[in-house]
């Protein structure tokens, strides 16, 4: 059972070559880098020199960078292309003849789904390091090198924005089998994204909203939101979970019902 | 047990129909002994790739049972049978080699088999080559290489020669038989080129619309039909002639014109049926012979 797994997902990676799914995670996760270490640049240079810096306030920069629409953007396009893969060549034809159960294939195909995430997250820390310190060597004022990067607040948000993308990625898996169509759970995420942004953090309705919580992670972390807490997450963290668990039921139903 | 099964193919009673439409089979029977190669002839949306969707349980039949190599259709016969069902299903972003090393990955097979594969249908030189630059015959061969991935018992095909050039359908027919012959595959073929079945298959199965017309040895087939050798005679006295042929035993029928039409089981009878009209005096103007063929047989399904 266990081998079958781990087949399922050495697959999944197989696939990953060359495809879409990487090289927007890839190149998507650069360009947002190159694009906040100009506007820092920028930043710096209009207020006339460059000044101490402190790491935590830049990486909170670059977490309320992506929170506020790459992130959200990146899961669902990332969704959508992962799921392409499959439908544009009827490949479900070749996974559901194969002698291993539909859920091995599902679950190899989260999994990927998952790791695809962290990976590219990885690389966006490793990237905004690498930039605060090629400050830090272009402006040796700027402090960057004189401090050590705040690495016990890298991993909490890093954390919190892994359990914050777990809703969406749940709801547009669901929407990618649903729908066997690149566009329209595009274009529903966008909707979803640009509804959630109107309505704003203090709707009282939020917490039934599976976009909401990439949206009020960072506010809550600067302090500039109060949400109810359960232990250690807040309730927007806790329905993330909720809604990850619920919609991939729910399209693991959906796929049992797929007709190639 | 299961090997002992005579037949790879059986399919009782089978019923199936779309939703909302009318029912694309009802009370179907198919058996595909092992080691054939059987054609399923049939013309376009007919039904071929449905009733081979039904086969391995991509649609759900409303009714009856479908066995392979004596099992249900599931997990436990997918590592026996190979398919490729209506377009090679392949990644287009993947290199031919890496399609097959996806589906190794997912079978656990050693990579050994990839290469094998690929040699198998002659796509070793282009192996390296994206699937997406490929001409619909190399796609073609992918595809049938990777129903051959981890050597199935039963390869069940869809239109195999489908836009393929005259060399390529050569190529594949050639590797139809060698798989036959050499791994004692059974293969089943669907195709709508009557010509293609007739070259490749030992059995057939004649699909029209919502039932098997035939199905059985391709060889019974021709027997059946060689006996529809019919002759024609034309002359003025076709009436005096009709009668005298009726007594001498021949079934025969009064034709278009002054035609007389009658059936005959061995060709020594047309020399002897004219000569019996010439002795009795009747002038002959024209004499066919008319033989119906497979086509003639098959055209008449869809009539």
């Amino acid at each position: 059972m266990k081998n079958v797994a781990l087949s399922c997902l050495k697959a999944e990676m197989q696939k990953a070559r060359n495809s879409m799914a990487l090289w927007l995670s890839i190149v998507g996760t650069i360009a947002n880098l190159l694009l906040f270490f100009g506007l820092h640049w920028a930043g710096e240079a209009a207020v006339g020199g460059f000044s101490a810096q402190n790491w935590g306030q830049y990486v909170v920069n670059h977490y309320d960078g992506i929170a506020f629409m790459m992130l959200p953007l990146y899961v669902i396009i990332l969704c959508s292309l992962v799921f392409l893969m499959e439908y544009r060549s009827q490949m479900w034809v070749q996974l559901f003849t194969l002698p291993v159960s539909r859920w091995a294939v599902y679950s190899g195909k989260i999994l990927f789904l998952l790791i695809l995430f962290l990976g590219a997250h990885l690389l966006f820390i490793l990237g905004f390091l690498l930039t605060g310190l090629l400050f830090g060597l272009l402006h040796p004022g700027s402090g960057f090198l004189q401090q050590m990067p705040p690495w016990l607040q890298i991993l909490e948000l890093a954390f919190r924005t892994f359990l914050s993308i777990l809703g969406l990625l749940g709801l547009h898996t669901w929407l990618s089998l649903r729908f066997q169509h690149f566009i329209v759970p595009l274009l529903i995420g966008i909707l979803g994204y640009v509804v959630t942004g109107l309505l704003g953090p203090a709707w009282p309705w939020q917490f039934l909203n599976p976009y909401a919580p990439t949206f009020l992670f960072m506010p809550q972390y600067r302090g500039e939101l109060q949400l109810p807490t359960l232990g250690w997450l807040s309730w927007a963290e806790w329905m993330s979970i909720a809604f990850f668990i619920l919609f991939l039921f729910l399209a693991y139903r959906r796929l049992e019902r797929v007709l190639p | 047990m299961i090997d002992q099964e005579p037949m790879a193919v059986e399919v009782e009673q089978l019923g199936f129909a779309y939703p909302g439409e009318p029912a694309a089979f009802s009370g179907l029977s198919l058996s595909v002994p092992r080691g054939s190669v059987f054609g399923l002839l049939g013309a376009n949306g007919v039904g071929k790739s449905t009733l081979l969707k039904l086969l391995v349980g991509l649609l759900q039949p409303a009714s009856g049972r479908v066995r392979l190599l004596g099992q249900a259709p599931g997990q436990a016969v997918f590592s026996r049978v190979g398919l490729m069902i209506e377009s090679p299903n392949l990644y287009p972003h993947l290199s031919g080699r890496a399609n097959l090393e996806v589906m190794a990955t997912y079978r656990r097979l050693p990579r050994q088999r990839v290469a094998e594969s690929l040699e198998a249908v002659g796509l070793q030189p282009a192996g390296e080559k994206q699937v997406r630059h490929y001409s619909t015959g190399m796609k073609q061969r992918l595809g049938i290489a990777m129903a051959l991935l981890h050597g199935p018992e039963l390869l069940l095909l869809d239109e195999p020669v489908n836009g393929l050039d005259p060399n390529g359908i050569v190529a594949i027919r050639r590797l139809i038989r060698q798989l036959n012959e050499e791994r004692g595959m059974t293969i089943l073929l669907s195709s709508h080129l009557l010509g293609e079945v007739e070259q490749s298959c030992s059995h057939v199965g004649i699909l029209a619309p919502g039932r098997l017309a035939y199905q059985g040895p391709l060889s019974q087939l021709r027997e059946m039909n060689q006996q529809g050798l019919y002759l024609r005679i034309d002359c003025p006295e076709a009436g005096r002639a009709l009668e005298l042929l009726l007594q001498q035993g021949w079934m025969a029928e009064l034709g278009e014109g002054r035609s007389i039409r009658f059936p005959v089981v061995q060709k020594s009878e047309i020399s002897r049926a004219i000569d019996c009209l010439r002795e009795a005096g009747i002038e002959l103007h024209q004499v066919l012979i008319e033989e119906d063929s497979l086509e003639t047989f098959y055209l008449n399904l869809y009539l």
